[in-house]
């Protein structure tokens, strides 16, 4: 490649380093998605091929991302696998099987040095196969003893309905799965995603997995910078340009800063994957903006640059509304390749600035839920006391997917019934998922109405008021 | 300049030097020249494989820090040994504080099989020795974030 002469101005490269040394501009993931589906089976040996698959396949990934992070100077926080759903690669309806495969996945992700490994999912939205039976039967049992493994299941979206079916067992699930790591106050709930309309090339765990539609491997890129938008719009409030501040020109400044970001990203995912072999294909930069503890890393933070006095005020969903959009419309600028959830995250434990909304009351699972209708992905990362029933646990996400499905956007519930924990109380989990303080629940039943059998069918596309 | 070969340019410069110093002895002007014109060799002929191959390389140097004596030096010595050739130093001091930003093509020492990793160990070593604070990075990340 012959390169232009050298364009970046002094005041660029101050710009970028700032980005990098002080609003932790990083790429917050590189995820290697792998195909799984030719190595397929019922036999005992499925297992040992999906270790060996990955342990191939991945062995450099970490050496490599950390390379590539140390040439171009902004660190690849994370590297990590997504596979193809295990539903569909364990076949005759065996748990113990899928227990096998569970373990090989934890395996793997151990020995070439991987964070998590995801992919233990089942698509079920209009109903559920042997596989797909047999893998949530052990989602308990299989999450909660593999740390680094992380499941999903699709139960509902916009072509299908929602599968209530599988959204009361989800309820069920999850509460089996907290009551499994109670002794790390539910931490395999951090691991397990329910999705109405999951994408195929999501590169952020634990909602991540190999679509059936993509390639044998790519490599999908994570960006981040929270703290790089954050920075920039509290910069123009300090110093608002002519005509005065106005929703156009903070607009105009989130558009630019993920415009950067995503460039970043992009051309980083560009490298890893060259780097990583010719069978590995670029896939996708997924423009979320995700939020780390680290302080000023921040959603929440965001919001209140842009003169919300804390997320969950009212406001925040118009705020939330132009941030999404403006870092949508100035990723889609930087990268021909744009996909995943795509969003901005609001995960609630992994936020800082949302833990302190919670704290001071500033913030409710209700706005929460109104606050996804507009950005990805869900109810990310929302403790709930321990003693919620699932029923309630399924009614929260049956309110989630309906989100989901009617808007015709990815929607997600990552819910965790802490034991032991009521309104109030905050279990630490440390590292990226954070402090996660419990948010209190409408104590109303919807028994009744959850323990309805059936579907809920897909919503009309016309009409749409 | 680029027109003349480098043996020419060491003769013309020998014949200079040896003029302003009253010196006639060809024999010492042959000398300078063959002297000259080796360095010049040395100097040059790896850049023009790696012209030739189309492939610069090029790397960003920030250093920033109390201002003490060598700063500059240190980092420009280390940047010659890995055969960096230095595009562009903006710098300015305020106060007693440093800042400086280079511009190096590392193709030479790619070429050479050194890697950017490598020196940027060992810039950060003299950072830390120095204690000032050094970053580098690929201009590749620079270039596709603040151009469309």
């Amino acid at each position: 490649m012959v390169r232009s002469a050298f364009h970046t101005s002094p005041d660029e490269v101050q710009e970028t380093l700032r980005m990098i040394e002080v609003e932790h501009l990083d790429i917050r993931t590189t995820t290697l998605s792998l195909s799984l589906l030719d190595i397929a089976g019922a036999d005992a040996g499925v297992a040992d091929r999906v270790y060996q698959r990955i342990t191939e396949a991945g062995q450099n990934l970490v050496q490599v991302a950390d390379e590539v992070g140390s040439d171009l100077g902004v660190p690849i926080i994370n590297k990590r696998i997504a596979v193809t759903p295990i539903s569909l690669i364990v076949g005759q309806g065996n748990p113990q099987r899928f227990i096998e495969v569970a373990n090989a996945l934890q395996r793997a992700a151990e020995d070439i040095g991987v964070d998590y490994v995801a992919g233990f999912s089942a698509l079920v939205q209009k109903g559920f196969s042997a596989g797909d039976r047999a893998m949530i039967e052990v989602i308990p049992e299989a999450l909660g003893k593999n740390s680094r493994l992380c499941g999903s299941v699709n139960v509902a979206s916009t072509k299908s309905g929602i599968n209530m079916d599988a959204v009361g067992q989800m309820g069920r699930t999850i509460k089996d799965l907290a009551q499994v790591t109670a002794d790390e106050g539910g931490i395999g709930c951090a691991r397990f995603v329910v999705f109405a309309n999951a994408v195929e090339d999501n590169p952020f765990v634990a909602g991540a997995f190999h679509g059936v539609g993509e390639a044998q491997a790519c490599l999908n890129v994570g960006i981040s910078g929270p703290g790089v938008v954050c920075s920039a719009l509290e910069r123009l409030r300090e110093k608002p340009p002519p005509g005065g501040l106005n929703f156009g020109n903070m607009a105009e400044v989130i558009k630019r800063m993920a415009f950067k970001v995503t460039r970043a990203g992009e051309v980083i995912g560009r490298v890893v994957a060259a780097r990583l072999g010719e069978r590995v294909e670029f896939g996708v930069v997924d423009l979320s903006l995700a939020p780390t503890p680290a302080e000023g890393d921040s959603v929440a933070k965001i919001l209140q640059a842009m003169g919300l006095e804390r997320a969950g005020a009212h406001g925040s969903t118009a705020a939330l509304l132009l941030l999404t959009d403006a870092v949508k419309k100035g990723g889609i600028m930087a990268s021909s390749y744009v996909g995943g959830l795509s969003g901005a995250f609001i995960p609630v434990s992994e936020d800082a600035h949302m833990v302190e909304a919670v704290r001071v009351g500033a913030l409710s699972i209700e706005k929460l839920e109104a606050m996804t209708s507009i950005c990805s992905v869900g109810l990310d990362m929302v403790a709930i006391p321990g003693d919620t029933s699932a029923e309630t646990i399924a009614a929260i996400i049956a309110d989630e997917m309906a989100i989901g499905v009617m808007n015709g956007k990815t929607t997600a519930a990552r819910l965790i019934p802490i034991p032991g924990y009521g309104p109030g109380d905050v279990y630490s989990y440390g590292g990226l998922l954070g402090d996660a303080i419990v948010m209190p629940v409408n104590q109303f039943s919807a028994d009744n109405f959850m323990r309805m059998g059936g579907r809920i069918p897909a919503p009309l596309h016309s009409m749409r008021n | 300049m680029a027109s003349l070969s480098t043996e020419e340019l060491g003769q013309t410069v020998a014949d200079a030097v040896a003029q302003r110093l009253g010196q006639s002895d060809p024999e010492l002007r042959q000398m300078i020249a063959a002297e000259i014109d080796r360095t010049f060799k040395e100097a040059t002929v790896p850049k023009r494989s790696a012209a030739a191959s189309g492939d610069d390389e090029r790397i960003v140097i920030s250093a920033t820090g109390h201002n003490t004596v060598g700063i500059v030096a240190r980092l420009s010595a280390a940047i010659a040994e890995f055969s960096g050739d230095i595009q562009d130093i903006s710098q300015t001091v305020v106060g007693d504080y440093f800042t400086m930003i280079i511009v190096v093509d590392i193709s030479d020492a790619t070429s050479q099989g050194t890697t950017f990793a490598q020196l940027k160990q060992r810039l950060l070593q003299i950072a830390e020795d120095m204690g000032i604070h050094v970053v580098a990075l690929h201009d590749d990340i620079l270039s596709s974030m603040h151009g469309i």
